[in-house]
């Protein structure tokens, strides 16, 4: 382990400034614990670069994702914006209301009935916006 | 290039958008997924999942965000939860057998271990999972704060921390191994 004064000068050596690399090289020089820790931290630096630096894809990949998808078939693309798909079914809700209005005879517009009337409505309301405002998630 | 394909989008011609976009992205969502499982042949499998995730909701993308924030997204949520998959598993398995599996991948990809007998992608899978994540992450996007951070989707400050963490692990546990190997 390196000194705990020096630990974090010696982790960010190659962001420091001239002073404090200046510091590093001579705590380095008169430490080998640290010398020890910081030549295993640069070889670390040295082999995890060898390993992850310019990786790509492999060529597999696209491959097999051309074929997966021609198998998957034509996908269907919404032409109507989510926002309009939301305000139809509300459009569609409200106009559903009226007209249970217009047509259920008065002497059948008891408490309950309104409550449960309302009940269904608002649970399909919040279906719909819920529907349509699922975003992208997949 | 996102702009091609977002225009291609709005020609109803998808088909066309997801190779684009494909060949745009396929390196990042596979470095993405490489960096949280640690696996090549599992970060194929995930980054092949989450390319197929994109291609069932393309026809459905608004540009509530951009395209590049969704599909790391979906290729972020995709190789985590086939992370957790793997830790619910490995719960029931004392020997581990898949980090001694994925170890041995790497041993025979590694191009040049610094020193033998030293294979860093080893002790890299040895290291809390989000440490892991982000070394691995920050050398396969040429040690940018900002990129690891934006498609981890976590605060820059974060991946800093932790990958000064990380590296003070891996050169701690080399300089024993050194010390104790004489
Ligand atoms: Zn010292």
């Amino acid at each position: 382990m390196p000194c705990t004064d020096f630990e974090n000068l010696l982790i960010d050596y190659r962001e420091l400034a001239p002073v404090d690399r200046c510091r590093a090289d001579v705590h380095l020089q008169a430490c080998a614990e640290c010398r020890n820790w910081f030549e295993a931290l640069a070889e670390v630096d040295a082999a995890l670069t060898a390993r992850f630096e310019g990786l790509h894809a492999p060529a597999t990949l696209a491959a097999a994702l051309q074929r997966k998808v021609a198998q998957s078939g034509p996908l269907r693309v919404s032409a109507v914006p989510d926002i309009l798909d939301f305000a139809g079914g509300l459009g569609v809700i409200c106009a559903t209301t009226v007209l249970a209005c217009f047509y259920i005879p008065s002497s059948l517009l008891s408490a309950p009935i309104l409550v449960a009337c309302s009940s269904i409505l608002l649970a399909a309301a919040v279906s719909a916006a819920a529907w349509s405002l699922r975003g992208n998630e997949n | 290039m996102e702009q091609r394909i977002k225009s291609c989008l709005d020609k109803g011609d998808p088909r066309a958008a997801f190779d684009l976009l494909v060949r745009l992205y396929q390196d990042k969502v596979y470095r993405l997924s490489l960096a949280i499982l640690g696996d090549p042949g599992r970060a194929e499998d995930s980054a092949q999942e989450a390319f197929l995730r994109i291609w069932k909701g393309l026809g459905g993308f608004r540009a509530q965000s951009t395209l590049s924030t969704w599909i790391y997204s979906v290729a972020r949520n995709t190789a985590l939860t086939a992370l957790q998959s793997t830790s619910l598993h490995r719960t029931h398995s004392l020997e581990e057998p898949s980090i001694r599996i994925a170890a041995e991948d790497y041993r025979q990809e590694c191009a040049a271990p610094a020193r033998a007998g030293f294979d860093v992608s080893a002790l890299v899978n040895q290291l809390p999972a989000r440490y892991a994540q982000v070394i691995r992450l920050y050398y396969m996007e040429e040690r940018s704060y900002d990129e690891v951070a934006r498609l981890l989707d976590i605060p820059m400050g974060t991946v800093k921390t932790l990958l000064h963490r990380a590296r003070n692990e891996l050169a701690t546990a080399l300089a024993r191994s050194t010390v104790k190997g004489g």
